[in-house]
């Protein structure tokens, strides 16, 4: 799963330049802002973190590829949300469109929201299944627990979910961040797992280094990423902190022009994390069940995707060519 | 959309009519599924949004090709490749006989269908006579991913409102929400029983109930460690009286055997059928270990 999503980033991801396209309307504080609402919004509605991280990604690739009106930018984040759930979430959790429309405080009408749906999914191609930092956090912390399961003993009793929960928390914030745009996603999220493993083992850099292998990372740029989100995550602590002494709200997410009033604070992070909650809350079952009979053709088909990466690579880079 | 002319209608798909058309430059054949498109709707449906973004990634002789997409005025229009019919259909105009290579080769298809899709993280989950369409060189593709949906790593809960009642495993007829690949090798493993008879459904049970009564009357094997038993307990299956809907069944005595089940299938077709349709998932046979089965030696089974 590892490769196949590195080998769909590959073809399918372009790096943002650090600046928006000049000619965008849209300012790189006001992207922030709407990824940050963006990330509320998915907490409010209980979706999954993946349905976060790719309605984020949607609306970075449209930013990217469209020149959007500040005006517009609320409709265009709120439909990339409304995208991702259709296709991430199971019907049965996505709300009826009115509610949605209500509840999301978004300021435009339904049909607004459809049309822009049309405008976005054929400016994509309807290519919408990319794989998000999110995706690729998850695939690597499942990978790390299941070759390294004592990883996490140093952590008082943290079970696999609750780390990352913890660690994911951190990806959510990452993903408000502009300055993270330049990097791939697989990058983002290897260098945010470095990050974490760095606290929790002596022997990360090893562990690391195994990850890299696996991803294709380059060290560059995995030291470039670990810089950026250090920065931004230990500035978001400081800010926190500050913000919390001033009991203000730390996330007045939306844009000023459009002045959509938030009556209630937004959700702790800690509800967009039931999800994984969920996932993992049936572990006993799931370990006897299918997970512990799945794990030996994971282990193997590990190993393999480090032969095969080196071959996709240069497969990939063929296709390249020839198109 | 001038691009096509209409041919005729074929049939009501779950989102949206289908016609039969032709494409007016290439003269080549194809299926439109329109899905109407209403404001104050839902936007593009779920299903239909689902469809296009998978099929866009699955290229495969065994899946339905998705050439294109058009969106005009209130309307999206889905540009299928064409084929004669389904399997439903096939069944129908069979007149109780079908030639035993012919089993092995749509069952070989359908295999491999289900093997790219889940090499590829998409779970089918409405695999059924239905849904599989053949075309007159007798190549089997997979259609209609409406229910589909990628799947991500580690497993997670999922609707167990999928599948058709007949192809429904025990395990999400039980209410499971945690399912994998597993859930549609249980389907393909009734579709393989009907076309070794011929068309004549496996478990046509009538409610969740009858369903798995049925189920349960036959000699299955509940785990790898082969036990032939009916009703499943939670020795031949941990984790089984946790399920959201569990109810105990009572132990049914089991008279039939797999040669009476499908007298015109031979034993090692038989052997691969007794492994597709195990009630505990994990135990299950893959898409991938199904095709290097015995049964499948001599496979000059159809197209490659």
């Amino acid at each position: 799963m590892l490769s196949s999503n590195l080998d769909k980033e590959r073809q399918l991801w372009e790096p943002s330049p650090i600046k928006l396209p000049s000619n965008q309307g849209i300012s790189e504080q006001q992207r922030d802002e709407a990824a940050a609402w963006l990330t509320h919004l998915a907490a409010q509605f209980q979706f999954l973190p993946e349905t976060c991280g790719l309605a984020v990604l949607l609306m970075d690739r449209v930013l990217l590829l469209v020149k959007v009106q500040a005006k517009y930018l609320q409709c265009v984040a709120v439909t990339c949300l409304y995208i991702a759930a259709k296709s991430l979430e199971e019907d049965e959790n996505i709300p009826p469109t009115p509610d949605f429309v209500r509840k999301s405080r978004c300021g435009c009408s339904f049909s607004e929201i459809t049309r822009m749906e049309m405008v976005i999914l054929s400016k994509l191609g309807w290519n919408i299944h990319l794989p998000s930092a999110v995706d690729f956090l998850h695939t690597i912390h499942a990978v790390l627990i299941l070759h390294y399961p004592h990883l996490l003993s140093s952590q008082s009793n943290m079970s696999p979910s609750e780390h990352l929960s913890a660690v994911m928390r951190q990806m959510l914030r990452c993903l408000r961040w502009h300055g993270l745009l330049q990097f791939r996603p697989s990058t983002v999220a290897l260098a945010l797992t470095s990050l974490e493993l760095e606290q929790i083992t002596p022997g990360w850099l090893r562990l690391v280094l195994v990850l890299q292998r696996m991803t294709n990372v380059g060290s560059e740029q995995l030291m470039q990423c670990r810089e950026e989100i250090a920065g931004f995550l230990g500035q978001q602590l400081g800010t926190m902190h500050a913000n919390r002494s001033r009991k203000s709200s730390s996330s007045a997410p939306l844009s000023k022009k459009r002045k959509v009033e938030h009556s209630a604070p937004p959700p702790e992070d800690e509800n967009i994390y039931d999800g994984i909650k969920r996932l993992y809350s049936e572990e006993t079952v799931c370990v006897s069940g299918s997970f512990a009979a799945e794990t030996p053709s994971l282990r193997t088909s590990c190993s393999l995707e480090m032969h095969q990466e080196s071959e996709e690579n240069v497969k990939s880079q063929t296709s390249l060519m020839v198109n | 959309m001038q691009k096509y002319e209409k041919l005729e209608k074929i049939g009501e798909g779950t989102y949206g009519t289908v016609f039969k058309a032709k494409n007016r430059e290439t003269l080549e054949i194809v299926a439109l599924k329109r899905v109407r498109l209403d404001d104050d709707d839902e936007g593009v449906p779920s299903s239909a949004l689902r469809e296009i973004c998978l099929l866009k990634e699955l290229k495969h002789k065994n899946v339905v090709r998705l050439h294109d997409v058009v969106h005009s005025e209130r309307k999206l229009t889905l540009v299928f490749e064409y084929c004669d019919q389904d399997l439903k259909k096939y069944f129908d105009a069979c007149n109780g006989e079908i030639d035993p290579d012919v089993v092995k080769s749509f069952m070989c298809q359908l295999l491999r269908g289900i093997a790219f899709c889940h090499s590829n993280n998409v779970l089918h989950r409405d695999l059924k006579p239905q849904n599989l369409l053949i075309n007159k060189n007798g190549e089997l593709k997979l259609a209609d991913f409406g229910l589909a949906r990628a799947f991500g790593f580690p497993v997670r809960f999922y609707s167990a409102e999928v599948v058709t009642l007949w192809y429904r495993p025990p395990d999400v007829l039980f209410g499971a929400k945690m399912y994998s690949t597993s859930i549609d090798m249980w389907s393909a493993g009734c579709i393989f029983a009907e076309l070794a008879n011929a068309g004549r459904p496996l478990f046509p049970g009538n409610d969740d109930d009858d369903q798995l009564k049925r189920i349960f009357k036959y000699p299955l094997t509940l785990t790898s460690v082969s036990r032939l038993l009916g009703t499943p307990t939670e020795d031949s299956w941990p984790g089984l009286s946790q399920l959201p809907n569990y109810r105990p069944f009572p132990m049914y005595h089991v008279n039939t055997t797999w040669q009476q089940v499908v007298p015109k299938l031979n034993s090692k077709g038989r052997d691969l059928l007794q492994k597709l349709l195990v009630c505990y998932p994990p135990d299950r046979l893959s898409a991938e270990d199904s095709l290097q089965h015995a049964y499948f030696v001599d496979a000059s089974s159809g197209p490659k």
